[in-house]
């Protein structure tokens, strides 16, 4: 029994000059990667970081360290856990109630089911409910949401995030001035953007121009894995965002059958038997449909505007024009998502001594640039997102605010990380019926989001 | 200063309280259910074990490690050196890793035996090497189990992800594949990712090294399996490596050929006249060998031409350096077409020491792989020389035989022939292909094409029976029907240098292409990836060609789980004929995760 007391009465001094030193020592909060990240409180000179290229943002990146050390009276440190490890920390040491880092910053394969264990705070029920984070107006982080509406998931608002892997609507301006349509842009401006009048444009754009019964320009033309999930989230719905499949859902029933009408009358371009998805890329360049999936990086690839290459290069002689996915029967334009989200994430794991001194410390780190928005999103840096979709420079602005403003409704969909892909070449072809299409791939998508959640 | 006597005084008060309560609380029992990554064997219950030969716990005290070996057979594997060496207080096995992936295997039936089946859960210490600059960096690996008939890998992941928890204990629990006995089955670790290397401060420097320790299996109930570490570990027994070759048919050996050298000197024998006959237009001498540096060539000293190297450093070589090819163009470019004025003399020679095994010449066939195989259920038969015998087909069959496939038929025959009847066919009774179908190995391949050219494209009229035959005795042990790759031959090899990379499934990797890459890229060449996917495909992107963003033989590349090879024609299809429109990059793409180990250009052969 004195021994124990004796034990007690060590722990408690322990705990007494442990609790004393930490007075004296700043807080260390470690930031988890799965790559590395510069610069920190470790680094000394600018130059510890091997890509330092001596940019006004790198001068400024480096400064911040010492104004969040003086700040906030922290020191802070990237750890690069490596991608197992990131995973085996969240599993286990937040699991166990002594998350090994203060922060997470990793890729959405490993957030997801993070957040979907509950192994993430919800920066809810820390910050006030009018935070600029919690209501989406803040210009420094913004969140992704994985279908349950936590504030858990943080990720750069910046712009070039934004636009990154955004897959607008596209349409060949020209023919619908040929054919004396409305321009797309205005019905969304007026919020008449929908899937009746993309079917109704769809319609009449389709043509048999040289009168030879074979139609020549369709009114749509795409691979179906690039926007399936995009006309899914027109319509306001998912397919594979949560736990649960929802491929089953009324509201993806709904999506597939307006593709697939799409197709079986005649509005889309068929899908070819081989080298479906390369030649699905091209078709907006040679003029054979109206209405295309598109992306910047497609547009650079193809350069079809010709962006860096000289006043003699040759570019398309129309122009395409950006325009979000048009709102379904279940959707809404407003409040649809409109990117499938691919960007790394912030996590603070659930047990983490003051959160919201952590979050302070993360949110300054990421004010390198002091508000100042001119510094984060440089016109110039961000040049190649504004020159490679159009000729005309009013048009390449119109196109990037289109993706910046898609990017800025993202979402997680995790249909195209499933492992296996769905035949829905088969379903445009009329080889199933949307509900005999659901029947066969839905338990196939439930059994992915389980691997993937770790159910 | 006081805080300093506090922190001591302290620390004397709790070690003594702590050494004192050790007395007092009664060692976990070993191998009992619960929490096995916090269980310790207890010294009595491991010196029990030990009375009866058996273990429980892989420390290396001893020094031994003859029941584990480094696995190279892996296309990223390593040749890791091992040892045992003092770490973190005790004995420990050092993976020293010189450049890639390091495979520790062990012969882990021999050292459960009759528990084999049993394992559940692994557990192991494991510690990594700080970096050249005394800082931590994160390590992660596997353990795989190797199981089943095609030798399936289950992966199961390992970190060391902070610098106070290296080393650590590790645990791993099996799920829905175990191990089954008899099967040659067993277990790996692995290094795979390396922050050290990764953080691109050290160029150069070799990856980090890792210590093994303390290696335990439980059954699924928790109990520790006792362990035969008297066994020894042996390489797995691996195919032929036949990367870059050609399989050779109608062969000739060259008689009495097993010879070897030091550096740059020479040894061999007179050819005997059989080997010379076959030395024809088109064959090709094959040299199985190794050599300190992998080169190997053949030397003609008596021929009419002089003394004459022939394919010094241009031999084609597969990726394990044990076998090379020369054709004979390659030969009578120095020696001219007679072969009667080669000299009767052949001998080889490398630039380091060297050992040929046998020699042979013969007629280079390309390799064959199926891929989307459907199986010919129960077709399984036999028959005299000239009689024929088989079975209906199967739906699933006749749907599967499309333009581009082929029937794959796994024979022997005393003739060393097959091929096949369709007795029923409208046409009336027909053979086709009879005694000139492709044999590989062996297996006899008709396509589909083929058997179009005898009785049409209408299956309907193909009639309900297939049937094989062989003008000897014969018997088939398997049908099957899929699409057809063919993996040829090479001959001037250009290695692209550094091309070991990977990716995600869809994901493209790849590195800008040299100068001598470019250079090789002509009419006739061929691009052969050495690599592996989940999804078994491989395909090249061109992402900066005047044409686009260019994928080539995408999922419709020559592939056989191991090599995917594109050719100049189908590369010009997609990207023009003018190679400096081709862009800069060259990058690899599966629609699985996949690992690149090598690529090439070269001709076929």
């Amino acid at each position: 029994m004195k021994k124990f007391a004796a034990l007690v009465l060590a722990i408690a001094m322990l705990l007494s000059v442990a609790s004393f030193a930490s007075a004296e020592e700043p807080r260390h909060i470690l930031i988890g990667t799965t790559w590395d990240l510069y610069w920190d409180s470790t680094h000394e000179s600018i130059d510890a970081n091997p890509y330092y290229t001596g940019t006004l943002a790198d001068e400024m990146m480096f400064a911040k360290v010492a104004e969040v050390e003086a700040e906030w009276g922290v020191t802070f440190e990237y750890v690069n856990l490596l991608y197992a490890g990131a995973q085996e920390s969240i599993n286990t040491s937040i699991m166990a109630g002594t998350p090994d880092v203060d922060v997470y910053m990793i890729g959405l394969a490993i957030g997801a089911p993070a957040v979907a264990n509950g192994y993430a705070i919800d920066l809810r029920d820390y910050l006030p409910a009018d935070h600029p984070v919690i209501t989406g107006e803040d210009e420094v982080l913004t969140y992704i949401d994985v279908g349950n509406g936590a504030v858990s998931l943080l990720t750069n608002k910046n712009k070039e995030n934004m636009v990154g892997s955004t897959y607008p609507l596209s349409f060949n301006l020209q023919m619908i001035e040929d054919a004396n349509l409305e321009d797309p842009r205005d019905l969304v401006e007026a919020g008449e953007w929908t899937w009746d009048k993309f079917l109704e444009y769809c319609q009449i754009l389709t043509q048999d121009v040289d009168g030879d019964g074979v139609t020549d320009i369709y009114g749509f033309g795409g691979w179906p894995g690039d926007y399936f999930p995009l006309l899914v989230m027109s319509n306001g719905s998912y397919i594979a965002a949560g736990a649960t499949e929802n491929l089953s859902s009324p509201e993806v029933a709904e999506t597939l059958q307006f593709m697939q009408d799409l197709y079986l009358n005649g509005y889309a371009y068929p899908i070819p038997a081989e080298n479906g998805w390369d030649i699905c890329r091209f078709l907006y360049r040679e003029g054979k449909v109206a209405f295309s999936p598109n992306a910047a990086w497609i547009m650079d690839s193809n350069k079809d505007y010709g962006f860096q290459q000289g006043d003699d290069y040759p570019v398309l002689e129309f122009d395409m024009v950006f325009v979000p996915w048009p709102a379904g029967p279940s959707g809404d334009l407003e409040t649809n998502a409109q990117k499938v989200t691919d960007s790394s994430c912030y996590m603070i794991p659930v047990g983490v001594e003051d959160p919201v001194l952590v979050f302070n410390v993360l949110y300054d780190i990421l004010n390198w640039f002091n508000d100042d928005l001119s510094i984060r999103d440089d016109d110039e840096a961000l040049g190649w997102w504004y020159g490679v979709t159009a000729k005309d420079v009013e048009l390449q602005e119109y196109n990037f605010n289109v993706m910046y403003e898609m990017g800025q409704k993202q979402m997680l969909e995790m249909v195209n990380n499933l492992g296996f892909e769905m035949d829905l070449v088969g379903l445009l072809n009329g080889n199933y019926t949307v509900a005999q299409f659901q029947e066969t791939y839905k338990q196939q998508v439930q059994d992915a989001l389980d691997r993937l959640m770790g159910n | 200063m006081k805080k300093v006597l506090s922190w001591i005084l302290c620390a004397m008060l709790l070690l003594t309280a702590v050494a004192g309560l050790a007395e007092e609380v009664p060692s976990p029992d070993a191998g009992t259910a619960g929490d096995v990554a916090d269980t310790v064997p207890s010294p009595d219950a491991d010196a029990a074990a030990a009375a009866g030969g058996l273990v429980e716990i892989i420390d290396f005290e001893d020094g031994n490690y003859a029941f584990l070996g480094v696995d190279t057979t892996a296309g990223n594997a390593d040749a890791s050196a091992l040892e045992v060496v003092d770490y973190n207080g005790s004995k420990a096995l050092h993976v020293d890793v010189k450049a890639k992936v390091p495979y520790i295997a062990l012969n882990l039936e021999g050292i459960l035996g009759e528990n084999f089946d049993k394992v559940r859960t692994i557990t192991f210490d494991v510690g990594v090497e700080l970096g050249s600059d005394g800082k931590f960096y994160a390590a992660s690996g596997k353990v795989y189990t190797v199981t089943g008939a095609d030798a399936t890998k289950t992966g199961y992941d390992w970190s060391v992800y902070l610098k106070n928890k290296n080393p650590k204990t590790a645990k791993v629990t099996l799920k829905d594949v175990y191990f089954t006995a008899g099967q040659g089955e067993y277990l790996m670790f692995s290094k795979e990712a390396d922050a050290f290397v990764d953080s691109d401060k050290f160029p150069g420097e070799e990856p980090r090294d890792i210590y093994l320790d303390n290696i335990q299996f439980f059954d699924a109930e928790g109990n520790v399996l006792p362990l035969d570490l008297s066994v020894i570990w042996e390489a797995p027994a691996t195919e032929a490596d036949l990367s870059n070759l050609s399989v050779l048919t109608n062969t000739v050996d060259l008689a009495g050929m097993t010879v070897e050298g030091g550096a740059w000197s020479q040894n061999g024998v007179e050819m005997n006249p059989e080997f010379l006959a076959a030395l024809v237009p088109g064959s090709v001498v094959e040299i199985s060998y190794e050599s300190e540096d992998g080169d190997i060539w053949v030397v003609m000293p008596w021929s009419q031409a002089g003394w004459i190297r022939v394919a010094q450093g241009q031999a084609t070589k597969n990726n394990s350096k044990t076998t090379a090819q020369i054709t004979y163009e390659q030969f009578a470019a120095l020696l001219g077409e007679d072969t009667s004025t080669w000299g009767a003399m052949f001998q080889c020679e490398g630039s380091s020491a060297w050992k040929v095994y046998s020699v042979k010449v013969g007629t280079p066939t390309a390799k064959i792989a199926l891929t989307n195989k459907v199986e010919f259920a129960g077709f399984s038969c036999e028959g005299g020389a000239w009689g024929q015998n088989g079975f209906d087909f199967t739906q699933e069959v006749l749907d599967a035989l499309q333009p581009g496939t082929a029937l794959e038929i796994n024979f022997e025959s005393d003739s060393g022939d097959m091929w096949i009847v369709l007795p029923d066919a409208a046409a009336g009774w027909s053979r086709v292909q009879m005694m000139s179908a492709k044999v590989v190995g062996n297996n006899a391949y008709i396509t589909y094409e083929q058997i179009v050219e005898v009785v049409g494209e209408d299956k309907a009229a193909w009639g309900a029976r297939l049937q094989c035959e062989a003008s000897g005795n014969w018997a088939v042990y398997a049908v099957n029907v899929g699409k057809v790759n063919e993996i040829v031959g090479l001959y001037d090899v250009v290695d692209f240098a550094g091309f070991s990379v990977s990716g995600g499934a869809w994901g493209q990797n790849g590195l800008e292409m040299t100068p001598e890459i470019i250079a090789a890229l002509k009419p006739g060449c061929v691009i052969t990836i050495s690599y592996e996917s989940d999804s078994g495909d491989m395909w090249l992107v061109f992402p900066d060609s005047a044409a686009g963003w260019m994928r080539v033989e995408m999922m419709s590349a020559d592939c056989d789980g191991k090599t995917a090879q594109i050719t100049w024609d189908e590369l010009v299809a997609v990207l023009g004929e003018d190679v400096s429109t081709w862009g800069a990059r060259m990058q690899c793409e599966a629609s699985g995760n996949w690992q690149v180990y090598a690529v090439s250009v070269a001709q076929a052969q």
